[in-house]
């Protein structure tokens, strides 16, 4: 069991499943493109079935703002309005921006230490697993106010936030792939007396590659919220902070439709980051 | 290219429980320049772990493995590997494949590159396919991309481990024909495990008999015909029988030494 799934850390629950990525380690099977792209059939049923999807959405909530009062729950419109007021003063745009920033930037250096903490989890498991599990059983807001007291509220105290939460998401995965990695693949580069760079880029490389999506994929989404959480927290610029003026002045049109903007652009950054990257480092998959 | 001699090669492994596993049990034999020597024997009796010890994939429990006179581990061997499965990279096109083969042990661009690539790809009939991955091919096609691979580097020894055995007969029989192709305008020297008496008689010069685990080398059968061979031939038919009994006689007489041979009906 353990072997065919992705630890992905920082809590159990958040594990790739291989259909999500298709990948099924150790061997690279010719798999059809379905399980991949996640869809299911032509483009015109995925359409009727987003379609499905929206119209519950709407529909439960329209019955809530119906049953309560505006300041409670606000209709649609209502939400939609306050999204286009805050657009047209230009502070979603600034926000996000900022937002985006702060969570690329902090994606990238997690990336980088997930990385090598992977590595050294291979070469020294229970000493380094022991440095990992510490930082992962420690909750993000408080990881957040411990930002705040050491670094104040700068963009620091941010990008440490999303580091120490987003690394061992990494670390876990690549340890995952290196732990996977196929022996008679390394034995062809032994046969052909290979040096270490060579089987690192030709061999460990390529057969990480998987892994680092399935646990890039979960980091972005995990940045995306820890980076809201900690401008709430620090009161850096960012949709967070947005939110949280929304929610301090009750506005809750306001607040709904940061709400909203916040799922636009994890559906973007999944759309439109991830699954083109997928598509692209992974084509030798497809059948 | 050069001689390599197994002199009293031992190797044991530990078994489940602990105790030793002796699978090969002073093997000597010598693989002679120039030569197409078959490695014959029932599964289990260590064909794969003899080819390798040569390969220095793992090291002997005992014994010494010399090459040209002088041990294996003073002279390193340029060998080339053929494994059961072709093991190409997924990732890499089927050129890619080839060229890391070569760049492997300098990681850089290497002389002659482009002719030695074109020059197996031609030799195996691979041109049309260079820009395939391996997943776009058939598995025949992948197996002469595995045989291609091992041939680019220019060996001095062709160590290759029932390269075929995982194809249909008539794909298998169709490469064999071509390895026999290759064989003779590139006499490398070879050693060739399988346990198919047929697949034995049509390619070797000589075909070496292993006995069931404890390993030892039961017979010797030099094959004294010409190529190419043909299936189905009385000539081939009297060598695969020769083996056949030599194989029957062994297997007959160690059946009372090892008390794990199943006891049939």
């Amino acid at each position: 069991m353990s072997r065919d799934r992705l630890i992905a850390g920082p809590q159990d629950a958040m594990t790739v499943s291989p259909s999500q990525i298709g990948h099924l380690p150790p061997r690279w099977a010719r798999g059809s493109g379905r399980s991949r792209t996640g869809g299911s059939g032509a483009p015109l049923r995925r359409l009727a079935a987003l379609a499905v999807a929206g119209g519950v959405i709407v529909a439960v909530w329209s019955f809530l703002a119906h049953l309560s009062p505006p300041s409670l729950f606000p209709s649609l419109p209502m939400v939609l309005r306050a999204l286009r007021g805050t657009f047209l003063t230009g502070e979603v745009l600034s926000a996000t921006l900022s937002t985006v920033r702060t969570v690329a930037i902090g994606s990238l250096f997690a990336l980088f230490t997930g990385l090598l903490f992977g590595f050294l989890l291979r070469w020294r498991e229970s000493t380094f697993l022991a440095i990992v599990h510490f930082f992962q059983t420690i909750p993000p807001v408080i990881w957040s106010l411990f930002a705040v007291i050491w670094f104040g509220v700068t963009l620091v105290a941010a990008l440490f936030v999303i580091q120490v939460v987003c690394f061992p998401i990494i670390a876990m995965n690549t340890w995952e792939g290196l732990k996977n990695l196929d022996p008679e693949y390394l034995q062809v580069a032994r046969t052909v007396n290979a040096k270490r760079g060579m089987v690192l880029r030709h061999v460990v490389v390529p057969s990480l590659t998987p892994y680092l999506l399935g646990g890039v994929r979960i980091m972005v989404g995990f940045a995306w919220k820890i980076s809201v959480l900690a401008e709430l927290i620090t009161g850096l610029e960012g949709v967070g902070l947005s939110l949280y003026r929304a929610w301090q002045n009750v506005e809750t049109p306001e607040l709904l439709a940061w709400t909203l903007w916040l799922v636009c652009l994890m559906w973007a950054t999944e759309y439109g980051l991830i699954r083109p990257l997928d598509r692209a480092l992974m084509r030798w998959r497809r059948a | 290219m050069s001689t390599i001699a197994l002199q009293e090669v031992s190797r044991t492994f530990r078994r489940a429980d602990g105790g030793p596993l002796l699978v090969l049990d002073r093997v000597s034999f010598t693989v002679r320049e120039g030569e197409f020597l078959c490695l014959l024997g029932p599964s289990g009796s260590g064909k794969s772990i003899t080819l390798n010890l040569i390969a220095g994939l793992l090291p002997p429990s005992g014994g010494e493995i010399l090459l040209d006179g002088r041990p294996l581990r003073q002279t390193p061997l340029r060998y080339g590997y053929v494994f059961q499965q072709p093991r190409l990279f997924p990732w890499r096109t089927v050129e890619e494949n080839l060229r890391f083969a070569l760049r492997a042990e300098t990681g850089r661009w290497v002389q002659g590159e482009e002719d030695r690539i074109q020059a197996v790809r031609d030799l195996v009939n691979l041109a049309e396919y260079r820009h395939y991955s391996p997943h776009q091919i058939s598995g025949g096609m992948q197996h002469r991309v595995a045989v291609a691979r091992a041939y680019c580097r220019e060996p001095a020894l062709l160590l290759m481990d029932e390269p075929f055995s995982s194809l249909d007969e008539i794909t298998a029989r169709h490469l064999r024909a071509e390895l026999v192709q290759t064989w003779m305008k590139n006499r490398v020297t070879v050693l060739f495990v399988t346990h198919d008496i047929t697949e034995a008689a049509y390619l070797a010069d000589r075909v070496l008999l292993y006995t069931p685990k404890p390993t030892r080398v039961a017979r010797e059968i030099p094959v004294g015909l010409p190529r190419p061979r043909r299936y189905g031939s009385a000539e081939l038919f009297e060598v695969e029988r020769v083996i056949l009994e030599a194989f029957e006689e062994t297997r007959v007489q160690h059946r009372g030494e090892k008390e794990e041979w199943p006891s049939g009906p």
